[in-house]
């Protein structure tokens, strides 16, 4: 039904043998989400390879790492947003919950309901504050008669609804940029997520709203596990219980680069003393 | 104490003539040459109009409600382009129902759903080809399939098919303004629909059409306009020059199956009378069709500035 | 690495770590200087030494607040975040042993003229010779980075801290052949535990660097006395 479906890419051969239309599940674990020996290909190009990462629940996960990376690839991979870029392909496992979400019978419009999303630019709907908030939860059928309260606590939980409420029916795009993205932030909260993907979320953003945002993710911890990627070092060590490092490798003969998860542990380790050489140095800043 | 000032002085000068710089040559001879082409454009223009204007101006202002319902007649006096003018509406109207959500179809089809293979990407060179195509070719081609292989539906050479034959004319610029604009569409929307959980044709219906549509409209109305000007299909689907017709009234169904004119037509076949009085007549002529064409660009105006304050 | 970042940055944390080289040089030639005019009853070299220590708390103030002027500005990550840390305190460890060698010259003024026995004298020497050893080490294993020879300074302290206890000895079997009187007893029971302090702030320099190079916290002799205690008196 979905074109999705249709143009999804090959499904990874874990599933393969899966008869179609039975989730299979593997026994529980803490982590919410589970990359497994995750490879990413752009057409034949190898963009990121062997991703093994645990997002525990109630955690904020930081991706770090310098651009091409990957980092954003494996973020998109981790509610199936890479779907949506032609002829990006997946090996190995994305476990949400257990269930990985690359096997056949798994629905990805159902997986973005589940798993939300962030970006880099505020990019609200150009339709008024309230549309914004209740786009998600019209599509999927959810009774209109709480749409008044879904607004006020979706935008309470953003830490926007003093400075909107007053102005629902108004235009998104008359919010300046900080409020936009908590707007954002707000949007994917009401479709009742329970993981946050956010892609360099304050980039686009000055100080003062980025410390409202970073304010904002330590509140929304305690319903939702977040997963960040920011090209912000301090933020990653501000924000996050949990970082990532990603780097490029770059192969000699073809000179292909391909992303590669070097080191993943507790934020504090990463920025006080990283296991790998690396990581080291990308945080101190002697990157070569 | 000297010898720095006589420095100061020195660097000053060397500054001031520096700051003044030398004259620009090629940039001014540049910026003469675009402002003689701006000029030419605008007398060209301005030489046609005030010619039409003053041969046709005493048409317009002494007899326009008997012009505009009269028939075409053998004395210029007389003649009107009432049927010229039911022909070109009968056009506009088939042209919207037919070229316009068939084009915008295909566009949203190329650009949201069709994967990027080599097939989609020839598919799309030969509608950009087929938009540069002399409306003389359409014209037998509609000749061939609306006039004789769907003649059981069209009726032969009949408004319906001058109209069919014009509506697939205009569907290559209709599919590439409208794939333009669904272009334009920032994808940073479309992932913004994606990311809270809508599917292909939610985000589409939702975010992108509304988004695409001023310059989906712009583009279509405009393309109108040029549709409405067009003879050369017309002439070769059998419209005729003169009076024709017989089912009376503006607009009745049953003129579909007939015989039919177009302004155009008229203006082209009065242009070659040589009998008194029709010169002034093919003036009057024009700016009629220059009223209608220049109407149907002001909704696509219109209609774009409402969209984009909605946006 | 090929292209660095945040040159200017390194460049100034090695300006930091060459001046707290150099405070150390310092601080062990301060230690062999107070030994010597504690030796020969030398009141001038005694007297230049205090007066000394004032251009030393000046250059140690200027690396703190270096150091402090790159965390706020810099916001150093993992090795440089810890030199720096590390570093901080170290500075603190090395003006406490600049003042402890001020404290055995000032000793060394009030016991002038009166004379000390000759087996003093050698333990005096040994201890000095000992503690320069541990602070020079100390200054090595930082220059170097070295973890695990700044780790090893715990053990090479022991040697100092016996004879600090030998010369507690000497001095009461000396009292009894020979009575000694109060002021030079009291003055050099002290100046042999400058010495003894001395060799310990050398130890925590070198878990610092050890720090520096691990990451991992020394363990404090606190907690192993806690841990001790409970394991022999489980509640």
């Amino acid at each position: 039904m979905s074109t999705e479906q249709v143009r999804a890419p090959q499904r990874p051969t874990v599933s393969r043998t899966q008869p179609e239309g039975v989730v299979t599940e593997t026994p529980a674990s803490p982590a919410v989400l589970q990359a497994d020996d995750l490879h990413v290909y752009y057409g034949e190009f190898l963009a990121v390879k062997d991703v093994d990462l645990d997002v525990p629940p109630h955690e904020i996960v930081a991706m770090i790492g310098p651009s091409g990376c990957g980092k954003s690839t494996v973020l998109r991979c981790l509610n199936r947003m890479n779907d949506l870029i032609e002829g990006c392909r997946v090996t190995g496992a994305v476990r949400y919950h257990g269930i990985d979400l690359y096997q056949p019978a798994v629905n990805p419009v159902e997986v973005r309901r589940r798993i939300g999303m962030v970006f880099q630019k505020p990019n609200p709907f150009p339709k008024s504050i309230y549309e914004n908030i209740v786009f998600g939860p019209r599509i999927s059928g959810m009774p209109k008669a709480g749409f008044e309260e879904l607004v006020e606590t979706s935008l309470r939980k953003a830490a926007l609804w003093d400075e909107v409420k007053d102005r629902l029916k108004s235009s998104a795009l008359g919010l300046s940029g900080g409020q936009q993205q908590r707007l954002c932030i707000a949007r994917a909260i009401a479709s009742n997520p329970d993981v946050l993907l956010m892609d360099e979320p304050c980039s686009a953003l000055d100080p003062i709203a980025t410390g409202r945002i970073e304010d904002l993710m330590h509140e929304l911890k305690a319903d939702y596990t977040i997963v960040i990627v920011t090209h912000n070092m301090q933020q990653a060590a501000r924000v996050s219980d949990k970082t990532a490092f990603f780097t490029v490798e770059v192969n000699p003969d073809s000179d292909r680069r391909t992303g590669v998860l070097v080191e993943y542990d507790d934020t504090e380790k990463i920025f006080s003393a990283p296991a790998d050489q690396r990581t080291e140095n990308y945080v101190t800043g002697r990157f070569g | 104490m000297a010898l720095p000032t006589i420095l100061d002085r020195g660097t000053a000068e060397r500054v001031r003539r520096d700051l003044k710089g030398s004259r620009d040559l090629s940039g001014t001879l540049f910026r003469t040459v675009l402002q003689l082409g701006l000029l030419l454009t605008v007398v060209i223009l301005a030489v046609l109009l005030g010619q039409v204007l003053s041969l046709g101006w005493g048409t317009v202002s002494g007899r326009l409600g008997d012009f505009l319902t009269a028939e075409s007649r053998s004395r210029a006096a007389e003649a009107g382009v009432f049927q010229g003018l039911r022909g070109t509406l009968w056009i506009a109207i088939i042209v919207t129902i037919v070229a316009f959500p068939l084009g915008i179809a295909a566009a949203v089809y190329l650009e949201e759903y069709a994967p990027k293979t080599r097939l989609t990407n020839f598919i799309e060179l030969n509608i950009r080809n087929l938009a540069g195509v002399p409306s003389v070719v359409y014209g037998i081609l509609a000749y061939t399939i609306f006039v004789t292989v769907l003649e059981p539906v069209t009726g032969g050479k009949t408004a319906l098919s001058g109209a069919l034959a014009v509506a697939v004319l205009v569907l290559p610029v209709v599919i590439i303004t409208s794939a333009e604009a669904i272009r334009a569409v920032p994808s940073s929307l479309r992932e913004a629909g994606f990311g809270v959980g809508a599917t292909r044709w939610e985000v589409t219906r939702s975010h992108v059409l509304p988004y695409a549509a001023p310059g989906i409209l712009t583009g279509t109305l405009l393309s109108l306009g040029r549709a409405l000007g067009e003879a050369a299909p017309l002439i070769l689907v059998g419209a005729i020059p003169g009076s024709v017709g017989y089912s009376g009234g503006l607009l009745n169904p049953a003129q579909l199956h007939e015989q039919f004119t177009a302004m155009p037509i008229v203006i082209a076949s009065w242009s070659t009378n040589a009998r008194e009085g029709f010169d002034r007549a093919t003036a009057a002529a024009i700016i009629v069709l220059l009223v209608v064409v220049l109407m149907a660009n002001a909704t696509a105006i219109i209609m774009r500035n409402r969209f984009e304050k909605k946006r | 690495m090929a292209d660095e970042l945040r040159k200017g940055f390194h460049r100034d944390l090695e300006t930091i770590r060459r001046d707290l080289v150099r405070l150390a040089a310092l601080t062990t030639e301060m230690v062999t200087r107070a030994t010597d005019a504690l030796l020969d009853g030398d009141a001038v070299t005694a007297q230049m030494i205090i007066d000394g220590d004032d251009v030393l708390d000046v250059r140690s103030l200027e690396i703190e607040h270096a150091c402090f002027r790159l965390l706020a500005l810099q916001a150093p990550m993992a090795a440089d975040l810890r030199v720096l840390a590390a570093t901080m305190r170290i500075n603190g460890y090395l003006e406490r042993a600049a003042d402890l060698a001020v404290n055995i010259a000032k000793g060394a003024m009030r016991i002038q003229g009166a004379d000390i026995p000759a087996r003093l004298r050698g333990i005096i020497a040994l201890m000095s010779d000992e503690a320069v050893r541990l602070l020079r080490t100390a200054t090595d294993a930082y220059l170097d980075g070295d973890g695990a020879l700044g780790a090893a300074i715990e053990d090479m302290d022991n040697h100092l801290d016996q004879l600090q206890r030998d010369f507690i000895e000497a001095m009461f079997a000396l009292h009894e052949t020979a009575a000694m009187a109060v002021q030079p007893a009291v003055q050099l029971a002290l100046i042999s535990r400058y010495y003894e302090r001395i060799g310990d702030h050398a130890v925590s320099i070198g878990e610092r660097v050890a720090f520096i190079e691990t990451g991992l916290p020394a363990e404090p002799p606190a907690a192993e006395r806690i841990r001790r205690r409970r394991a022999a008196h489980p509640a």
